[in-house]
């Protein structure tokens, strides 16, 4: 059945930190938004968090709400699948997250460190997350090496004024 | 629509797994995903059973997609024709929701039953046409309107 691996992986220590050690070039240079970084297990119960972040970020970054919930989507795919696919069972990897305000362009990049395994002969759920990625964002880029798979995700938004 | 009063039973529908306590804990604004369900008899029609509306408010992601699935899925053997799923509460919805849907609709086919979807926000019809599955899954924008619509003949 499909959809039934998730919330298997009793007790994994949640792991989710905001990280702002590393700042994107022209963080706040520009009077916008701080880039968020974050670094979470990759496990469904942390993703959650890691959407709802991303989420307020949106928002305090004055996405529009059309672009917010497609970021949202096509974010948490990307995430799911790192969860999913990315590492063996009971070895509970960390995926992470970054995203940046570039012009009226906004960026999402997800990477995990786990090893990239061919589609199953029935996608499932799977293939449904790639198909809304692509259509939800204006580009997508999947990068797969030894050490993980990264996907790059960006649209263009239109930005209100939070101030 | 308004529900019947004292006729609707309010469900929690978090999955009932066979031993499997839920690790999650909800902090402030959290929105698990709940159900409450609506039989509401004024919307019977002389020889057809009366439609059941189900109506989903919280998220759908891979946490709570299997609890979407397990809210529908004992609503199909109970006699109604028209199962109409109300998703407006929805404010997240992902591809395992899609899965989720798709699994009730084919059990939904197979004893000849209509699941009718609602949602009068974007989120879900949004979804819904980009993984192509808008024409298995048409979304009406009200539960009157779902409820209005004839039985299609029996394929």
């Amino acid at each position: 059945m499909i959809g039934d691996d998730t919330g298997t992986r009793q007790g994994t220590p949640l792991e989710l930190r905001p990280d702002h050690a590393t700042p994107e070039r022209g963080a706040g240079a520009d009077g916008g938004p701080e880039p968020l970084r974050m670094v979470a297990a990759a496990e469904a119960a942390a993703l959650v968090h890691v959407r709802r972040t991303l989420r307020s970020w949106l928002s305090g970054a004055g996405v529009d709400e059309d672009s917010s919930e497609c970021l949202q989507l096509a974010a948490y795919e990307a995430l799911a699948n790192a969860a999913s696919h990315a590492y063996p069972e009971d070895d509970g990897g960390s995926v992470s997250m970054r995203a940046w305000v570039d012009g009226q362009v906004v960026h999402v990049e997800v990477a995990d460190h786990g090893t990239w395994r061919p589609p199953p002969a029935d996608p499932g759920s799977r293939g449904r997350g790639l198909l809304l990625m692509e259509r939800c964002v204006d580009q997508v880029e999947l990068s797969r090496t030894a050490s993980g798979t990264r996907v790059g995700l960006s649209r263009a938004v239109t930005l209100h004024s939070t101030s | 629509m308004t529900n019947v009063s004292g006729r609707a039973p309010v469900t929690n529908c978090r999955p009932r797994g066979p031993g499997r306590p839920r690790p999650r804990t909800p902090g402030p604004g959290e929105e698990q995903l709940s159900l409450t369900v609506e039989h509401d008899a004024r919307t019977a029609r002389p020889g057809d059973g009366h439609p059941i509306v189900l109506h989903f408010h919280g998220e759908v992601d891979m946490v709570s997609a299997p609890a979407l699935r397990q809210g529908i899925l004992p609503h199909l053997g109970g006699g109604h024709p028209v199962v109409v799923l109300d998703l407006s509460g929805v404010t997240f919805f992902g591809a395992r929701g899609v899965s989720a849907l798709m699994t009730a609709q084919d059990t939904a086919e197979h004893q000849h039953i209509e699941l009718r979807v609602v949602s009068n926000r974007s989120t879900v019809p949004r979804v819904l046409r980009a993984a192509d599955v808008g024409d298995v899954l048409p979304v009406y924008d009200s539960v009157a309107a779902a409820i209005a619509e004839p039985r299609h003949p029996t394929r």
